[in-house]
């Protein structure tokens, strides 16, 4: 289209004069409105380029990003046609997947898309003319070139062009990791709880043993007074009855004496029952001392810090452990008798050397050592720190294994065995609620020390 | 309407009345820019009706007369200028239908500011078609002049009527019934 003029212009010179000059005049009038014109038109096409040009590096821009926003995707992203015919990958889809990023692929989607019977009728609806498309997801499985199946959460969308299908797949091996985890949680929690009652119990227990317990001490120490009383009586009567017997008079009642020695073995349990005493308030001392351990172990709650002996909260764990370890190991202990007090939390403490004395129990009886097993524990002052350290000639630890140690429920011990909490716990509670660390040395089967660095209580001065 | 449409008419009217016609309609129609008119320019189409009105004051010729006279010489000089439309339509119908799709689209690329009409081109049968036209320019005679200029072009034998249809919004309707003999 361009525009037209008209051929035959009226012949000019039959016009008279005067009507030529107003027509010369409106032509250059034309003309000029027309040079304006272009002028402007010139303007407006520049303008229209320019815009032309921003919206092409827009447009550019808009494409990078999407590119990168589809690549940076952490699921996978699938487009295909409605055939299912693999168009475009993303980079995590090409991962997942395990085969290159190029479009020519062209693949169906099912040689690595798949699943349940369920699951391949859910894809095979999203293709062909009568596909229909709706927010639901399914579970299915990928399977890449070498066989390896991952287990994947699909969803599809339709794109609005060309027929383009949008897939996502989500890897939830992880997913399912957690689920496991989260089954596992559980039951350690309702270990926990059952701990607690369990503790709640004894420390009932305890507490009534406690009080029979300290009239029973009362009453030895009574009888061991009494006894000292009664022999020290015995022994005064000694002198007389030998110069009674030296003066040969009152036979009969030295003979009567002597008839009870023997009938009641006097001598005998003169010399046995100071030990007999004596043993018994050593027994009602320890029954004591594992009452007052129980009780001090099973009331954790009391969440304030205070100045703790670490020294004394060692002891009491051991004692309420014995058992635990007393079968697979000998105790050594190499403890710093005027070790500074820390800032801490017994109950806690209590549980954190539970659970390394567990370890290394663990350790010694999974490898069993010809020398029989040793748990040594010690402590010492080291600056501004306080020390303690376990060791063990156990299993030891493997390099690849000590990275994840601290890693809560990791464990390389049988199901129902160990559920992996232990040193995380531990981790928890000298990193996070004593300001301290916790350090490893290991030799794989050789053994392997725990150190705990304890910042000491701040020194007042009196 | 398009500085073109004016340069066809003043040369229409120097052809058919003599240039001191042409001279005097455009003094008393009073134009804004003194008669002056670029091709491609786009200007008020009430100058237009002046211009007309002032043509037939001079002249006596009614108005609808003029129009149509006019619209048949513009038909022309379109032909003229534009060769390639005529030519790959074979009849006058096929012409008729593509004005609105094809034709007036092209207008458009051209010249974004364009006012056209809106035609509704009916084949009713093989031999009658129906070409309704809506416009607030309300240029029917001029609509019925391109088209006798048509069926001229095309040489073939048209009866051609024309219905007035009542206003829709302010647009003269108008509808032109085409029936080949
Ligand atoms: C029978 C065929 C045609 C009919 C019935 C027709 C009808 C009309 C009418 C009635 C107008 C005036 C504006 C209005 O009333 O709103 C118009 C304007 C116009 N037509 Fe057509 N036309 C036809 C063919 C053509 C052809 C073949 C061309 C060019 C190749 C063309 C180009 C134009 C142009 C440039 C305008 C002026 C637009 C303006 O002033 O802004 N027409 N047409
Ligand atoms: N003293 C040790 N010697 C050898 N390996 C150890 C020792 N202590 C911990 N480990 C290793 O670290 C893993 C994690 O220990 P952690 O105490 O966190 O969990 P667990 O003992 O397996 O289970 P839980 O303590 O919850 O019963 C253990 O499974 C074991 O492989
Ligand atoms: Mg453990």
């Amino acid at each position: 289209m361009r525009p037209v003029y008209t051929r035959e212009e009226v012949t000019l010179t039959n016009l008279p004069y005067d009507t030529l000059v107003k027509r010369l005049a409106r032509e250059r009038n034309a003309r000029l409105e027309a040079e304006n014109l272009l002028e402007q038109k010139s303007l407006e096409l520049y303008e229209k380029n320019q815009d032309l040009a921003a919206s092409l590096v827009m447009f550019d821009k808009e494409r990078t990003l999407m590119s990168a926003v589809f690549n940076a995707r952490s699921s996978g992203l699938v487009l295909t046609d409605n055939a299912l015919r693999i168009v475009r990958l993303n980079l995590s889809a090409s991962t997942l997947l395990d085969v290159p990023q190029k479009p020519e692929l062209a693949a169906p989607l099912t040689t690595f898309l798949g699943g349940s019977e369920d699951t391949n009728a859910w894809i095979s609806a999203r293709s062909g003319p009568q596909a229909r498309f709706d927010d639901s997801t399914v579970e299915g499985e990928v399977t890449r070139p070498d066989g390896e199946k991952l287990p994947v959460r699909i969803s599809c969308t339709e794109i609005g062009h060309d027929g383009l299908l949008l897939w996502i797949l989500v890897d939830i091996r992880q997913h399912l990791l957690i689920e496991a985890e989260k089954e596992l949680l559980e039951h350690s929690l309702n270990q926990a709880q059952k701990m607690e009652a369990l503790g709640t119990l004894a420390s009932g227990v305890a507490h009534e043993i406690n009080t029979p317990i300290q009239y029973v001490g009362d009453n030895v120490k009574f009888f061991q007074e009494f006894y000292d009383g009664v022999v020290g009586l015995l022994k005064a009567y000694d002198p007389l009855r030998e110069a009674v017997i030296e003066k040969n008079i009152l036979a009969d009642l030295t003979t009567a004496i002597a008839e009870q020695y023997e009938e009641g073995d006097i001598d005998f349990l003169l010399e046995e029952a100071p030990v007999a005493i004596e043993q018994s308030l050593h027994g009602l001392q320890q029954v004591a001392s594992i009452v007052s351990a129980i009780r001090e172990f099973s009331h954790p709650g009391d969440a304030e810090l205070q100045t703790v002996d670490i020294n004394s909260v060692i002891e009491t764990t051991l004692s309420v452990s014995r058992n635990s370890w007393k079968h697979v190991a000998e105790l050594e202990q190499d403890m710093d008798e005027d070790l500074p007090e820390i800032i801490g939390q017994p109950g806690d403490l209590h549980q954190v050397l539970l659970n390394l004395i567990g370890n290394a129990a663990d350790a010694i009886e999974e490898s069993s050592p010809s020398a029989g097993g040793q748990i040594r524990i010690g402590t010492r002052k080291a600056g501004k720190w306080v020390e303690v350290s376990i060791s063990d000639n156990g299993t030891g630890i493997d390099e690849a294994t000590r990275e994840r140690i601290f890693d809560p429920f990791f464990t390389t011990k049988a199901p129902g065995k160990g559920t992996g909490q232990g040193l995380a716990i531990v981790y928890k509670i000298v990193h996070v609620k004593h300001g301290g660390q916790v350090t490893v040395d290991s030799k794989p089967g050789e053994g392997t020390t725990f150190r705990l660095k304890f910042p000491r209580a701040q020194q007042t001065n009196h | 309407m398009k500085g073109i449409v004016f340069n066809e008419f003043f040369s229409l009217v120097d052809e058919a009345f003599g240039a001191e016609v042409t001279e005097k309609i455009i003094v008393d129609a009073e134009l804004a820019n003194d008669g002056a008119y670029t091709g491609v320019g786009n200007y008020d189409t009430a100058e237009m009706v002046r211009l007309v009105k002032c043509l037939h004051a001079e002249t006596n010729v009614p108005v609808a007369d003029l129009l149509q006279t006019f619209g048949k010489h513009l038909l022309g000089i379109f032909k003229a200028g534009h060769t390639a439309y005529f030519e790959s339509c074979k009849s006058l119908f096929e012409f008729v239908r593509s004005v609105e799709d094809q034709i007036h689209v092209d207008v458009l690329k051209l010249y974004p500011d364009a006012e056209l009409p809106h035609l509704t081109a009916t084949q009713v049968s093989s031999d009658e078609l129906s070409l309704v036209y809506r416009s607030s320019r309300r240029m029917a005679d001029l609509a019925e002049g391109l088209l006798w200029g048509a069926i001229d072009h095309y040489g073939e034998t048209i009866e051609l009527t024309r219905t007035e249809l009542p206003d829709v919004d302010g647009d003269q309707c108008a509808q032109f019934t085409l029936v080949r003999r």
